[in-house]
Protein backbone atom coordinates (compact mmCIF):
# COMPACT_ATOMS: atom_id res chain seq x y z
CA UNK A 1 0.00 0.00 0.00
CA UNK A 2 2.77 2.38 0.95
CA UNK A 3 4.49 1.66 -2.35
CA UNK A 4 1.40 2.79 -4.17
CA UNK A 5 0.92 6.03 -2.37
CA UNK A 6 2.40 8.75 -4.57
CA UNK A 7 2.98 11.20 -1.75
CA UNK A 8 4.95 8.69 0.29
CA UNK A 9 6.89 7.69 -2.75
CA UNK A 10 7.61 11.24 -3.73
CA UNK A 11 8.80 12.27 -0.33
CA UNK A 12 10.84 9.11 0.12
CA UNK A 13 12.59 9.54 -3.18
CA UNK A 14 13.37 13.12 -2.37
CA UNK A 15 14.36 12.76 1.25
CA UNK A 16 15.88 9.28 1.49
CA UNK A 17 19.32 10.49 0.56
CA UNK A 18 18.94 14.10 1.57
CA UNK A 19 21.82 15.68 3.41
CA UNK A 20 21.87 18.54 5.85
CA UNK A 21 25.25 19.89 6.66
CA UNK A 22 25.89 19.89 10.39
CA UNK A 23 27.67 22.83 11.96
CA UNK A 24 31.43 22.67 11.63
CA UNK A 25 32.23 22.50 15.31
CA UNK A 26 29.92 19.59 16.02
CA UNK A 27 32.69 17.00 15.94
CA UNK A 28 34.84 19.00 18.32
CA UNK A 29 31.84 19.30 20.64
CA UNK A 30 31.30 15.58 20.40
CA UNK A 31 34.86 14.40 20.92
CA UNK A 32 35.16 15.08 24.64
CA UNK A 33 31.92 13.22 25.25
CA UNK A 34 33.15 10.10 23.55
CA UNK A 35 34.50 7.21 25.57
CA UNK A 36 38.21 7.17 25.17
CA UNK A 37 38.90 3.50 25.35
CA UNK A 38 42.21 3.78 23.58
CA UNK A 39 43.69 6.00 26.24
CA UNK A 40 42.35 3.70 28.90
CA UNK A 41 44.33 0.90 27.25
CA UNK A 42 47.33 3.18 27.13
CA UNK A 43 46.78 3.88 30.82
CA UNK A 44 46.99 0.18 31.56
CA UNK A 45 50.17 -0.05 29.59
CA UNK A 46 51.71 2.90 31.39
CA UNK A 47 50.74 1.43 34.73
CA UNK A 48 52.36 -1.91 33.96
CA UNK A 49 55.50 -0.26 32.62
CA UNK A 50 55.75 1.92 35.71
CA UNK A 51 55.42 -1.04 38.06
CA UNK A 52 58.11 -2.96 36.17
CA UNK A 53 60.43 0.02 36.33
CA UNK A 54 59.71 0.39 40.04
CA UNK A 55 60.50 -3.27 40.70
CA UNK A 56 63.70 -2.94 38.70
CA UNK A 57 64.90 0.08 40.63
CA UNK A 58 64.17 -1.62 43.93
CA UNK A 59 66.15 -4.68 42.87
CA UNK A 60 69.05 -2.57 41.66
CA UNK A 61 69.07 -0.64 44.92
CA UNK A 62 69.04 -3.79 46.98
CA UNK A 63 71.75 -5.35 44.82
CA UNK A 64 73.94 -2.33 45.40
CA UNK A 65 73.35 -2.39 49.12
CA UNK A 66 73.73 -6.05 49.83
CA UNK A 67 76.61 -6.88 47.55
CA UNK A 68 79.69 -8.48 49.19
CA UNK A 69 82.32 -5.88 49.85
CA UNK A 70 84.77 -5.96 46.96
CA UNK A 71 88.55 -5.59 47.16
CA UNK A 72 89.61 -8.91 48.67
CA UNK A 73 87.82 -11.34 46.35
CA UNK A 74 85.94 -12.59 49.36
CA UNK A 75 89.09 -13.87 51.13
CA UNK A 76 88.98 -13.55 54.87
CA UNK A 77 91.99 -11.73 56.16
CA UNK A 78 91.98 -12.93 59.76
CA UNK A 79 95.18 -15.06 59.96
CA UNK A 80 93.91 -17.39 62.71
CA UNK A 81 91.36 -18.75 60.33
CA UNK A 82 93.79 -19.63 57.57
CA UNK A 83 96.75 -20.92 59.48
CA UNK A 84 96.35 -24.52 58.41
CA UNK A 85 95.45 -24.59 54.71
CA UNK A 86 98.14 -22.32 53.25
CA UNK A 87 100.89 -24.03 55.27
CA UNK A 88 99.97 -27.43 53.93
CA UNK A 89 99.83 -26.06 50.44
CA UNK A 90 103.16 -24.41 50.56
CA UNK A 91 105.08 -26.90 52.57
CA UNK A 92 104.16 -30.00 50.74
CA UNK A 93 106.62 -29.56 47.92
CA UNK A 94 109.20 -28.28 50.37
CA UNK A 95 108.63 -31.07 52.84
CA UNK A 96 109.97 -33.90 50.76
CA UNK A 97 113.05 -32.03 49.77
CA UNK A 98 113.97 -30.82 53.18
CA UNK A 99 113.23 -34.01 54.99
CA UNK A 100 115.27 -35.98 52.52
CA UNK A 101 118.04 -33.52 52.81
CA UNK A 102 117.85 -33.58 56.54
CA UNK A 103 117.81 -37.33 56.72
CA UNK A 104 120.77 -37.53 54.43
CA UNK A 105 122.92 -34.87 55.87
CA UNK A 106 121.90 -33.91 59.33
CA UNK A 107 121.86 -35.88 62.46
CA UNK A 108 118.74 -34.86 64.39
CA UNK A 109 120.70 -34.35 67.54
CA UNK A 110 122.71 -31.56 65.97
CA UNK A 111 119.55 -29.65 65.22
CA UNK A 112 118.43 -30.03 68.77
CA UNK A 113 121.73 -28.75 69.95
CA UNK A 114 121.46 -25.84 67.62
CA UNK A 115 118.09 -24.77 68.86
CA UNK A 116 119.18 -25.12 72.41
CA UNK A 117 122.17 -23.01 71.79
CA UNK A 118 120.20 -20.33 70.00
CA UNK A 119 117.51 -20.12 72.58
CA UNK A 120 119.86 -20.07 75.51
CA UNK A 121 120.85 -16.39 75.35
CA UNK A 122 117.26 -15.25 75.73
CA UNK A 123 117.22 -17.20 78.96
CA UNK A 124 114.20 -19.26 78.01
CA UNK A 125 113.83 -22.94 78.72
CA UNK A 126 114.22 -25.19 75.71
CA UNK A 127 110.79 -26.67 76.34
CA UNK A 128 109.26 -23.30 75.66
CA UNK A 129 110.65 -23.30 72.19
CA UNK A 130 108.50 -26.20 71.21
CA UNK A 131 105.32 -24.43 72.15
CA UNK A 132 106.36 -21.00 71.04
CA UNK A 133 106.11 -19.26 67.72
CA UNK A 134 102.41 -19.82 67.28
CA UNK A 135 102.95 -23.19 65.76
CA UNK A 136 100.41 -25.09 67.74
CA UNK A 137 98.45 -25.88 64.63
CA UNK A 138 101.50 -27.17 62.92
CA UNK A 139 102.36 -29.14 66.00
CA UNK A 140 99.07 -30.92 65.89
CA UNK A 141 99.57 -31.65 62.27
CA UNK A 142 102.95 -33.03 63.04
CA UNK A 143 101.67 -35.22 65.82
CA UNK A 144 98.98 -36.60 63.62
CA UNK A 145 101.33 -37.52 60.88
CA UNK A 146 103.99 -38.72 63.24
CA UNK A 147 103.20 -42.37 63.02
CA UNK A 148 103.35 -42.42 59.27
CA UNK A 149 107.02 -41.67 59.21
CA UNK A 150 106.17 -39.09 56.55
CA UNK A 151 106.70 -36.11 58.75
CA UNK A 152 106.70 -32.46 58.10
CA UNK A 153 109.90 -30.58 58.38
CA UNK A 154 108.62 -28.86 61.43
CA UNK A 155 107.60 -32.04 63.17
CA UNK A 156 111.05 -33.37 62.56
CA UNK A 157 112.38 -30.38 64.31
CA UNK A 158 109.95 -30.86 67.14
CA UNK A 159 110.69 -34.49 67.64
CA UNK A 160 114.37 -34.04 67.64
CA UNK A 161 113.93 -31.30 70.18
CA UNK A 162 112.12 -33.64 72.48
CA UNK A 163 114.62 -36.45 72.04
CA UNK A 164 117.54 -34.30 72.81
CA UNK A 165 115.96 -32.68 75.77
CA UNK A 166 115.34 -36.04 77.24
CA UNK A 167 118.80 -37.37 76.64
CA UNK A 168 120.43 -34.09 77.67
CA UNK A 169 123.50 -35.00 75.64
CA UNK A 170 124.67 -33.81 72.27
CA UNK A 171 127.70 -34.16 70.14
CA UNK A 172 128.20 -31.52 67.53
CA UNK A 173 130.22 -31.48 64.35
CA UNK A 174 131.26 -28.25 62.79
CA UNK A 175 130.57 -29.45 59.31
CA UNK A 176 127.07 -30.43 60.18
CA UNK A 177 126.56 -27.22 62.01
CA UNK A 178 127.50 -25.21 59.01
CA UNK A 179 125.17 -27.20 56.80
CA UNK A 180 122.40 -26.77 59.27
CA UNK A 181 122.87 -23.08 59.40
CA UNK A 182 122.88 -22.87 55.66
CA UNK A 183 119.65 -24.79 55.35
CA UNK A 184 118.00 -23.25 58.30
CA UNK A 185 116.91 -19.77 57.11
CA UNK A 186 114.94 -21.16 54.18
CA UNK A 187 113.35 -23.61 56.37
CA UNK A 188 112.20 -21.14 58.99
CA UNK A 189 110.89 -18.57 56.57
CA UNK A 190 108.73 -21.07 54.85
CA UNK A 191 107.31 -22.40 58.00
CA UNK A 192 106.52 -19.32 60.02
CA UNK A 193 102.85 -18.78 59.29
CA UNK A 194 102.49 -15.33 60.74
CA UNK A 195 105.33 -13.77 58.89
CA UNK A 196 104.40 -15.61 55.79
CA UNK A 197 100.76 -14.79 55.92
CA UNK A 198 101.32 -11.21 56.90
CA UNK A 199 103.71 -10.73 54.06
CA UNK A 200 101.46 -12.51 51.67
CA UNK A 201 98.37 -10.62 52.68
CA UNK A 202 100.22 -7.33 52.48
CA UNK A 203 101.47 -8.27 49.05
CA UNK A 204 98.09 -9.33 47.97
CA UNK A 205 96.46 -6.17 49.26
CA UNK A 206 99.12 -4.03 47.63
CA UNK A 207 98.70 -5.89 44.38
CA UNK A 208 95.00 -5.50 44.60
CA UNK A 209 95.03 -1.79 45.18
CA UNK A 210 97.54 -1.51 42.38
CA UNK A 211 95.33 -3.56 40.16
CA UNK A 212 92.30 -1.54 41.04
CA UNK A 213 94.03 1.68 40.22
CA UNK A 214 95.36 0.24 37.02
CA UNK A 215 92.10 -1.32 36.02
CA UNK A 216 90.03 1.70 36.67
CA UNK A 217 89.20 2.73 33.16
CA UNK A 218 86.98 5.39 31.69
CA UNK A 219 83.84 4.16 30.01
CA UNK A 220 85.00 5.37 26.62
CA UNK A 221 88.24 3.41 26.89
CA UNK A 222 86.33 0.43 28.07
CA UNK A 223 84.02 0.65 25.09
CA UNK A 224 87.00 0.89 22.72
CA UNK A 225 88.54 -2.15 24.36
CA UNK A 226 85.34 -4.06 23.91
CA UNK A 227 85.21 -3.10 20.26
CA UNK A 228 88.76 -4.47 19.88
CA UNK A 229 87.64 -7.65 21.59
CA UNK A 230 84.67 -7.86 19.31
CA UNK A 231 86.75 -7.38 16.21
CA UNK A 232 89.34 -9.94 17.25
CA UNK A 233 86.65 -12.39 18.25
CA UNK A 234 87.49 -12.54 21.93
CA UNK A 235 84.89 -12.71 24.64
CA UNK A 236 83.46 -9.46 25.85
CA UNK A 237 84.18 -8.52 29.44
CA UNK A 238 81.58 -7.00 31.64
CA UNK A 239 83.08 -4.15 33.64
CA UNK A 240 82.88 -4.22 37.40
CA UNK A 241 81.33 -1.19 38.89
CA UNK A 242 84.45 -0.36 40.89
CA UNK A 243 86.65 -0.66 37.81
CA UNK A 244 84.97 2.14 35.99
CA UNK A 245 86.33 5.60 36.29
CA UNK A 246 83.17 7.58 36.41
CA UNK A 247 83.26 11.01 34.85
CA UNK A 248 83.57 13.62 37.49
CA UNK A 249 80.70 15.97 37.52
CA UNK A 250 79.59 18.76 39.73
CA UNK A 251 76.82 21.24 39.57
CA UNK A 252 77.50 24.69 40.80
CA UNK A 253 74.40 25.75 42.63
CA UNK A 254 75.75 29.00 43.98
CA UNK A 255 74.52 31.24 41.11
CA UNK A 256 71.06 29.83 41.53
CA UNK A 257 71.18 30.33 45.24
CA UNK A 258 72.52 33.81 44.79
CA UNK A 259 69.80 34.61 42.33
CA UNK A 260 67.17 33.96 44.91
CA UNK A 261 68.88 34.88 48.10
CA UNK A 262 69.42 38.65 47.51
CA UNK A 263 65.69 39.25 47.53
CA UNK A 264 65.44 37.65 50.91
CA UNK A 265 68.59 39.46 52.11
CA UNK A 266 67.31 42.85 50.98
CA UNK A 267 63.98 42.46 52.56
CA UNK A 268 65.46 41.30 55.80
CA UNK A 269 68.07 44.04 55.92
CA UNK A 270 65.60 46.75 54.98
CA UNK A 271 63.25 45.67 57.59
CA UNK B 1 47.62 8.46 2.70
CA UNK B 2 44.71 10.79 2.35
CA UNK B 3 43.72 9.12 -0.90
CA UNK B 4 43.96 5.72 0.67
CA UNK B 5 41.74 6.80 3.52
CA UNK B 6 39.17 8.24 1.16
CA UNK B 7 39.10 5.03 -0.79
CA UNK B 8 38.91 2.78 2.22
CA UNK B 9 35.68 0.86 2.25
CA UNK B 10 33.08 1.11 4.94
CA UNK B 11 34.03 -2.38 6.10
CA UNK B 12 37.60 -1.29 6.73
CA UNK B 13 36.28 1.77 8.48
CA UNK B 14 34.07 -0.37 10.68
CA UNK B 15 36.98 -2.60 11.59
CA UNK B 16 39.03 0.38 12.60
CA UNK B 17 36.10 1.83 14.52
CA UNK B 18 35.83 -1.43 16.42
CA UNK B 19 39.34 -0.73 17.72
CA UNK B 20 38.20 2.74 18.75
CA UNK B 21 40.50 4.36 16.23
CA UNK B 22 39.69 8.02 16.63
CA UNK B 23 40.63 8.86 13.04
CA UNK B 24 38.33 6.19 11.68
CA UNK B 25 35.53 7.44 13.88
CA UNK B 26 36.03 10.94 12.55
CA UNK B 27 35.96 9.67 9.00
CA UNK B 28 32.77 7.73 9.65
CA UNK B 29 31.29 10.88 11.09
CA UNK B 30 32.34 12.92 8.08
CA UNK B 31 30.86 10.37 5.75
CA UNK B 32 27.46 10.01 7.37
CA UNK B 33 26.77 13.09 9.48
CA UNK B 34 25.05 15.00 6.66
CA UNK B 35 22.75 12.14 5.82
CA UNK B 36 21.81 11.41 9.39
CA UNK B 37 21.31 15.03 10.31
CA UNK B 38 18.74 15.08 7.52
CA UNK B 39 17.08 12.12 9.25
CA UNK B 40 17.15 13.69 12.70
CA UNK B 41 15.91 17.02 11.49
CA UNK B 42 12.78 15.40 10.05
CA UNK B 43 11.83 14.30 13.54
CA UNK B 44 13.30 17.11 15.57
CA UNK B 45 12.48 20.43 14.01
CA UNK B 46 15.12 22.57 15.66
CA UNK B 47 18.49 22.20 13.97
CA UNK B 48 20.47 22.59 17.18
CA UNK B 49 18.40 19.94 18.89
CA UNK B 50 18.74 17.73 15.85
CA UNK B 51 22.50 18.13 16.05
CA UNK B 52 22.44 17.11 19.66
CA UNK B 53 20.42 14.05 18.72
CA UNK B 54 22.90 13.32 15.94
CA UNK B 55 25.74 13.61 18.40
CA UNK B 56 24.14 11.21 20.86
CA UNK B 57 23.40 8.87 17.99
CA UNK B 58 27.00 8.84 16.82
CA UNK B 59 28.30 8.29 20.34
CA UNK B 60 25.94 5.34 20.62
CA UNK B 61 27.14 4.03 17.27
CA UNK B 62 30.77 4.24 18.32
CA UNK B 63 30.21 2.63 21.70
CA UNK B 64 27.92 -0.11 20.48
CA UNK B 65 29.78 -0.88 17.30
CA UNK B 66 30.79 -4.23 18.77
CA UNK B 67 27.12 -5.20 18.77
CA UNK B 68 26.85 -4.70 15.03
CA UNK B 69 27.02 -8.00 13.23
CA UNK B 70 28.34 -7.86 9.73
CA UNK B 71 25.15 -9.39 8.28
CA UNK B 72 22.96 -6.36 7.58
CA UNK B 73 23.68 -2.95 6.18
CA UNK B 74 25.78 -0.83 8.47
CA UNK B 75 24.09 2.32 7.26
CA UNK B 76 20.70 0.83 8.00
CA UNK B 77 21.87 -0.10 11.50
CA UNK B 78 23.13 3.41 12.10
CA UNK B 79 19.93 4.90 10.70
CA UNK B 80 17.92 2.81 13.12
CA UNK B 81 19.98 4.15 15.98
CA UNK B 82 19.47 7.72 14.78
CA UNK B 83 15.73 7.24 14.47
CA UNK B 84 15.56 5.75 17.95
CA UNK B 85 17.55 8.63 19.34
CA UNK B 86 15.19 11.08 17.66
CA UNK B 87 12.15 9.32 19.05
CA UNK B 88 13.70 9.29 22.51
CA UNK B 89 14.33 12.97 22.22
CA UNK B 90 10.73 13.60 21.20
CA UNK B 91 9.44 11.36 23.95
CA UNK B 92 11.42 12.91 26.79
CA UNK B 93 11.88 16.49 25.69
CA UNK B 94 8.78 17.19 23.69
CA UNK B 95 6.29 15.00 25.48
CA UNK B 96 5.39 13.19 22.34
CA UNK B 97 1.82 12.18 22.85
CA UNK B 98 -0.48 11.14 20.10
CA UNK B 99 -4.15 11.24 20.86
CA UNK B 100 -5.93 8.02 20.38
CA UNK B 101 -8.26 8.09 17.40
CA UNK B 102 -10.92 5.54 16.92
CA UNK B 103 -12.36 7.23 13.91
CA UNK B 104 -11.51 5.44 10.69
CA UNK B 105 -9.97 7.80 8.26
CA UNK B 106 -11.01 7.31 4.69
CA UNK B 107 -7.98 7.30 2.52
CA UNK B 108 -8.55 9.74 -0.33
CA UNK B 109 -7.15 9.09 -3.71
CA UNK B 110 -3.91 10.88 -4.37
CA UNK B 111 -2.90 11.96 -7.79
CA UNK B 112 0.67 11.16 -8.88
CA UNK B 113 3.08 13.86 -7.83
CA UNK B 114 4.32 16.01 -10.63
CA UNK B 115 5.95 18.87 -8.82
CA UNK B 116 9.69 19.26 -8.59
CA UNK B 117 10.22 20.71 -5.17
CA UNK B 118 13.63 21.27 -3.73
CA UNK B 119 14.67 18.90 -0.99
CA UNK B 120 14.80 21.64 1.60
CA UNK B 121 11.26 22.72 0.70
CA UNK B 122 9.98 19.19 1.20
CA UNK B 123 11.88 18.96 4.43
CA UNK B 124 10.29 22.16 5.58
CA UNK B 125 6.85 20.85 4.72
CA UNK B 126 7.42 17.81 6.88
CA UNK B 127 8.81 19.87 9.71
CA UNK B 128 5.73 22.05 9.70
CA UNK B 129 3.46 19.08 10.29
CA UNK B 130 2.12 18.55 13.81
CA UNK B 131 4.42 16.35 15.86
CA UNK B 132 2.26 13.21 15.71
CA UNK B 133 1.62 13.35 11.99
CA UNK B 134 5.22 14.11 11.32
CA UNK B 135 6.57 11.22 13.33
CA UNK B 136 4.24 8.68 11.85
CA UNK B 137 4.76 9.94 8.33
CA UNK B 138 8.53 9.83 8.73
CA UNK B 139 8.50 6.34 10.13
CA UNK B 140 6.03 4.94 7.64
CA UNK B 141 6.71 6.72 4.40
CA UNK B 142 10.43 7.37 4.54
CA UNK B 143 11.92 4.86 6.99
CA UNK B 144 9.52 2.19 5.76
CA UNK B 145 8.22 0.78 9.05
CA UNK B 146 4.82 -0.95 9.14
CA UNK B 147 1.95 0.35 11.21
CA UNK B 148 2.35 -2.38 13.79
CA UNK B 149 6.03 -1.52 14.35
CA UNK B 150 5.18 2.17 14.53
CA UNK B 151 2.44 1.40 17.03
CA UNK B 152 4.94 -0.49 19.21
CA UNK B 153 7.56 2.21 18.91
CA UNK B 154 5.28 5.06 19.79
CA UNK B 155 2.97 3.20 22.11
CA UNK B 156 -0.14 3.83 20.03
CA UNK B 157 -2.75 1.76 18.24
CA UNK B 158 -2.20 0.54 14.75
CA UNK B 159 -5.41 2.34 13.87
CA UNK B 160 -4.17 5.59 15.31
CA UNK B 161 -1.01 5.26 13.31
CA UNK B 162 -2.98 4.79 10.14
CA UNK B 163 -5.16 7.83 10.69
CA UNK B 164 -2.20 10.00 11.64
CA UNK B 165 -0.51 8.96 8.42
CA UNK B 166 -3.56 9.79 6.34
CA UNK B 167 -3.86 13.21 7.88
CA UNK B 168 -0.20 13.85 7.27
CA UNK B 169 -0.53 12.82 3.64
CA UNK B 170 -3.50 15.07 3.16
CA UNK B 171 -1.69 18.09 4.55
CA UNK B 172 1.38 17.40 2.50
CA UNK B 173 -0.63 16.98 -0.66
CA UNK B 174 -2.20 20.35 -0.08
CA UNK B 175 1.15 21.97 0.56
CA UNK B 176 2.68 20.52 -2.57
CA UNK B 177 -0.18 21.63 -4.77
CA UNK B 178 -0.13 25.05 -3.11
CA UNK B 179 3.53 25.49 -3.76
CA UNK B 180 3.05 24.73 -7.43
CA UNK B 181 1.19 28.00 -7.83
CA UNK B 182 3.46 30.03 -5.63
CA UNK B 183 6.07 32.28 -7.06
CA UNK B 184 9.51 30.77 -6.87
CA UNK B 185 12.55 32.87 -7.51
Amino acid sequence: MKEQNPIDQYFREQLQDAEVKPSADLWSKMEPRMEDRQTSRRGWFIGIAASIAFAFTITAWMYDNYQIQPGNDGIVTDPTEIVVPPVIDNDEPVKEDTTQELENTIDPSTIANETERQVAPSSRGPRVVGHDAGQSARQQNALNSDGENRTYAMSENQNTDGDNLNSQSASTENQNNSTVESTRPDFEVKIDPYEYLAARNAERAAAQTQEEENERVGLDQYALGQIDNLVSGKELEAPKKENIRWPEMSINLSPIIQKFSPLLDNTTTQQ
Amino acid sequence: MKLFQLNSTTDQLIERCREFDRKAQHELYNRFSGKFLAVCIRYVKNKEEAEEVLMNGFIKVFNKIEEFEGGGSFEGWMRKIMVNESLNHLRYRKNLFIEKEDEEWAEPHHAPMESKETTSALLQMIQELPIGYRTVFNLFAIEGYGHREIGDMLGIDEKTSRSQLSRARKILQERVTESKYLYKP
